[in-house]
């Protein structure tokens, strides 16, 4: 079974957009990351669904209403695994 | 009996002395040292026993020995940081490294940006930079031309309000600068020079009469200005977008950790409100025509104030 990820953006996190990125603060470490809009477009994706990295592109493409990308699932998966040293994202259990 | 009281009865010399929201006590046993430090201070409020003073530093020598032979001071504070012994003669630079030490980790009720400020009209420029890119030497040059002195090393912002709160003390400059300021300034603010400072020849010039007087009277951030000070180059700006200018003033905030989303919420307010600049400019009357410049531009153009919530 594919593993899945999470994020706490709505609980855990305040956002500032700014020239097209975003300032994202997080609470349980305190710490300030400036997120480029692919970055940030997992972060709320997985806010609302616990997904796995073959999962991702299908729904990135309903939710942003774009046909995938071939090989998107290998940028998706460097992606999330930023976000995951930074915490952002989780496994979910 | 009051601690000063008690320090005076054993032979030392006290003063609470109050620096925009501020209250010091500075204590010394040392007759050179006690008599630089009051005159320096001479025009900050003195000794009100309405406040009391929320830091502690004193200097003393560090041995009867020493006393004979190549006489040192050592630092005393609230908050001990490294503190080398220093030369008896640097006695001054010591109060003044111990009193920004206070500041820049014990106070938490501000977002603290390593920044100098000038004001007009109610707002207020902030000048980011790293140490001896010129923004004590810009902030002097400033103040002594009709601009008021907030403060030349830190940057007290309200988390809740967003204003600058004055924090104007003595004006640090160092080598060169002293000499540029002093084509601008009366000879009878400037202490003497102290050679052999950690960073070389130090001297304080006192802040305009104006900047003391109104220290309790904050400013709104108009802009926010990153300078760098560089012989022969060409004056020049460029606007720095916001979440590089965040990125920036985190660098140089010494709190902002510290402070967490309170932090975060106080910064990009600040940002939301205040466009950001870098200049680079040759000479002190080139960097007053760029500030001048941007102080016209960032009024036309000041955005929407909004709240994080």
């Amino acid at each position: 079974m594919n593993l899945k990820f999470r994020s706490s953006l709505s609980r855990d996190c305040v956002v500032q957009p700014v020239d097209g990125l975003f300032l994202v603060f997080f609470r349980p470490s305190g710490q300030t990351h400036l997120l480029p809009v692919q970055s940030f477009a997992l972060l709320e994706l997985l806010d609302e669904n616990s997904l796995s990295v073959p999962e991702i592109p299908a729904a990135l493409a309903a939710r942003y209403d774009v046909e995938p990308e071939v090989g998107i699932e290998g940028v998706v998966e460097r992606q999330l695994r930023e976000l995951q040293a930074a915490g952002l994202v989780e496994a979910a259990t | 009996m009051t601690a000063g009281e008690a320090l005076r009865q054993r032979g030392w010399r006290a003063m609470t002395v109050r620096v925009g929201p501020i209250d010091y006590r500075l204590a010394t046993p040392v007759e050179t040292v006690w008599r630089e430090l009051s005159a320096l201070y001479r025009d900050y409020p003195r000794d009100d026993p309405q406040h009391c003073p929320e830091f502690e530093v004193s200097v003393r020598l560090t041995n009867w020995w020493r006393r004979f032979a190549r006489p040192q001071i050592e630092l005393r504070a609230d908050i001990m940081g490294p503190f080398a012994p220093l030369p008896a003669s640097l006695g001054q630079v010591a109060f003044e490294m111990g009193m920004n030490y206070q500041l820049a980790m014990g106070l938490n009720r501000y977002l603290l940006l390593h920044a100098s400020a000038v004001e007009r009209e109610g707002e207020c420029v902030l000048f980011s930079a790293e140490s001896g890119s010129g923004k004590s030497t810009l902030a002097a040059g400033l103040a002594y031309a009709g601009w008021r002195l907030l403060g030349d090393e830190f940057a007290l912002i309200e988390p809740r309000t967003g204003l600058a709160r004055p924090f104007p003390r003595p004006i640090s400059l160092k080598n060169r600068s002293i000499d540029v300021m002093m084509e601008r300034a009366p000879a009878e603010r400037f202490s003497r020079r102290y050679t052999g400072a950690p960073k070389g020849t130090l001297g304080y010039l006192l802040p305009p009469s104006d900047a003391i007087s109104r220290m309790s009277e904050p400013a709104r951030p108009r802009c926010v200005v990153f300078p760098k000070f560089q012989p022969d180059s060409t004056p020049a700006i460029r606007r720095v977008p916001v979440a590089e200018a965040h990125i920036l003033l985190v660098a140089s905030s010494t709190n902002y950790q510290t402070l967490g989303e309170a932090g975060f919420r106080a910064m990009a307010n600040l940002l939301d409100t205040c466009p950001a600049y870098a200049i680079t400019y040759p000479s002190l009357d080139a960097a007053r025509r760029l500030v001048e410049q941007l102080w016209q531009d960032s009024g036309a153009q000041a955005p929407a104030r909004r709240r994080h919530g």
